[in-house]
């Protein structure tokens, strides 16, 4: 008797060592990091997570999304030519678990129809989206190549004006209805709410149209990038040639524009991020603000030069073609 | 793969094994014989039932009868393996999203890393029950390998869903593992002692009654037998 349990163990053992050799033999998931991962943390701002935070490869589903294209995942905006919302589908107005409930229905149901009809798919099981211990990317892990090619690009070819843009990327919207963008966008986000909703609405109007996938524009890790730009601080264009003998030429006090000691540069408390240094005023906001008497649009209103609206009155034009 | 297991294989599974533990909760009840076991179910029916209850209930209860009291270490090994068994598939945070996803049914969760601490005291417990059978002279004197293969089969599911959570190895394995593993155990409870599931309140209220009946049960509270 001893000898028979003893023996049953001793196969159990042996098969159990080499299932668990079988097992490591194989990595976990297929999920890469490229640029067009999307950690989905839905369920951060409600505690702690019980599982690792899916990391979404977008590109990988946006090619499966068939003739619904975006709004596969996405709800349209209301209005003409205002595009997609970028919050998954359903989700505006859930909390705590009802988004984990939804995006557990719509993810699952949909791998689920994949295996039905065949069609390559995604995981079902737990473990096969909330993978453990993958770096989670954040949004400057893959910056975008944003060259002189690129600007030309956009201002030349598709006839953007500066603030089409620079508005919206330096934090005004103040000409941006509400329901145009997404609420509660990061600044992080503008930048795709701005870019991406424009290429939408050009290719749902048969225009030329730039891309829509996450890696035709984050194409490279941003270590790369600093690789490539080393020279990312010399002046390409759109610098202001500020001429100071010509202000002091005007009836203005220095301290107008001098509000700290003389030697402090306006970027030393308006900084270009959201830093609450300054008064929380951006470096573009003291510059552009026109109802500020300070500002240099403020100022030049005020001193009846007029409504600026031409940006290269005092902005160096960048450079146009190829560099 | 995923879709058949968790599809037409655990609807097979799970019909084994509530049919199964229907027959055997009515085979049990139909071999009770009232002049047999000279025990008045039906005219005694307030006592026996009060004897019945007394007698599950001070057996769930950890040292609650003199039996668990009288073997402290196996008792506690016991409840670590059956509080964990019972509790965490029950309760596991990622059946209820399962239960909630399929059949719309709400199960409150526990969060999982109590989940896991329960999971690594079955596996714990296992191996200690494990070692009583196999050195135990008593107990291994009863012991078949029987016992020993559906002692692994009440495992397989926890070492195979801690693989799977804590992704050792490749987590599609493991998890099928995991479903396939739970499946076989649902398949064999009817067929072994596991159906100890259902028979161990049948005995109980067989007994409770026996003695809270006759034997002076009605006279005094008594021995929870």
């Amino acid at each position: 008797m001893r000898i028979r349990v003893g023996a049953a163990l001793a196969i159990l053992l042996v098969l159990f060592f080499f299932s668990l050799c079988l097992a490591n033999s194989k990595d976990n998931g297929g999920q890469g990091l490229g640029g067009d991962v999307i950690a989905i943390d839905a369920m951060l701002p409600y505690g702690e997570r019980e599982r690792p935070p899916v990391l979404f490869p977008h590109d990988r589903h946006a090619a499966y999304s068939g003739e619904t294209g975006c709004l596969s995942c996405h709800d349209e905006r209301s209005g003409d030519g205002s595009g997609i919302s970028f919050a998954f589908k359903g989700r505006k107005g859930l909390s705590g678990n009802e988004i984990r409930d939804l995006y557990h229905t719509e993810c699952i149901r949909c791998h689920a129809e994949g295996v039905a009809t065949k069609q390559p798919t995604g995981p079902q099981i737990c473990g096969g989206c909330h993978v453990r211990d993958k770096a989670v990317p954040t949004s400057s892990s893959y910056a975008i190549d944003f060259d002189d090619s690129l600007h030309f690009t956009h201002t030349e070819k598709a006839t953007l004006d500066c603030r089409a843009c620079h508005d919206l990327l330096n934090g005004d919207d103040s000409e941006k209805s509400g329901d145009s963008m997404s609420p509660g966008l990061s600044s992080d986000n503008v930048s795709h709410d701005l870019c991406i909703t424009c290429h939408l609405v050009d290719r749902n109007h048969k225009k030329p149209s730039g891309p829509l996938s996450c890696k035709a524009c984050h194409a490279l890790p941003a270590q790369s990038l600093a690789d490539l730009n080393p020279s990312k601080d010399v002046a390409r264009g759109g610098e202001v040639l500020f001429d100071h003998d010509l202000h002091e030429m005007a009836d203005i006090s220095c301290d107008v524009c001098h509000h700290k000691e003389p030697d402090t540069r306006c970027s030393e408390c308006h900084t270009d991020g959201d830093s609450s240094q300054g008064g929380g005023i951006s470096l573009y906001a003291a510059m552009h603000t026109r109802n500020a008497d300070r500002s240099c649009i403020g100022c030049h209103d005020e001193m009846g030069a007029g409504d600026v609206d031409d940006c290269t009155g005092c902005h160096a034009p960048f450079r146009t073609g190829n560099p | 793969m995923y879709q058949f297991i968790t599809g037409p294989l655990l609807w097979l599974s799970f019909s084994i094994f509530f049919i199964g533990c229907f027959v055997h909760v009515a085979l049990y009840i139909r071999g009770l014989d009232f002049q047999l076991d000279r025990i008045a179910y039906n005219t005694n029916i307030v006592s026996g039932v009060k004897a019945a209850l007394r007698s599950i209930g001070l057996w769930l209860v950890p040292f609650g009868t003199r039996c668990w009291r009288q073997n402290p270490v196996y008792t506690l090994i016991f409840y670590l393996f059956h509080v964990g068994a019972v509790v965490t598939p029950l309760f596991l945070s990622a059946h209820s999203v399962i239960l909630k996803y399929r059949w719309g049914i709400y199960m409150p969760a526990m969060p999982d890393v109590v989940a896991d601490v329960l999971t690594a005291g079955v596996l714990v417990a296992a191996c200690g029950l494990l070692l009583r059978r196999m050195l135990v002279p008593e107990v291994r004197n009863l012991t078949t390998p029987r016992d020993i293969g559906v002692l692994f089969l009440s495992v397989a599911p926890f070492a195979t869903a801690f693989m799977a959570y804590h992704q050792i190895g490749d987590v599609t394995f493991w998890t099928i593992a995991h479903i396939l593993s739970g499946e076989l155990f649902l398949v064999a409870v009817p067929f072994t002692k596991l159906s100890h599931i259902v028979l161990f309140f049948c005995s109980r209220i067989q007994i409770g009654m026996d003695f809270g009946i006759k034997r002076g049960g009605v006279k005094s509270s008594g021995f929870p037998w």
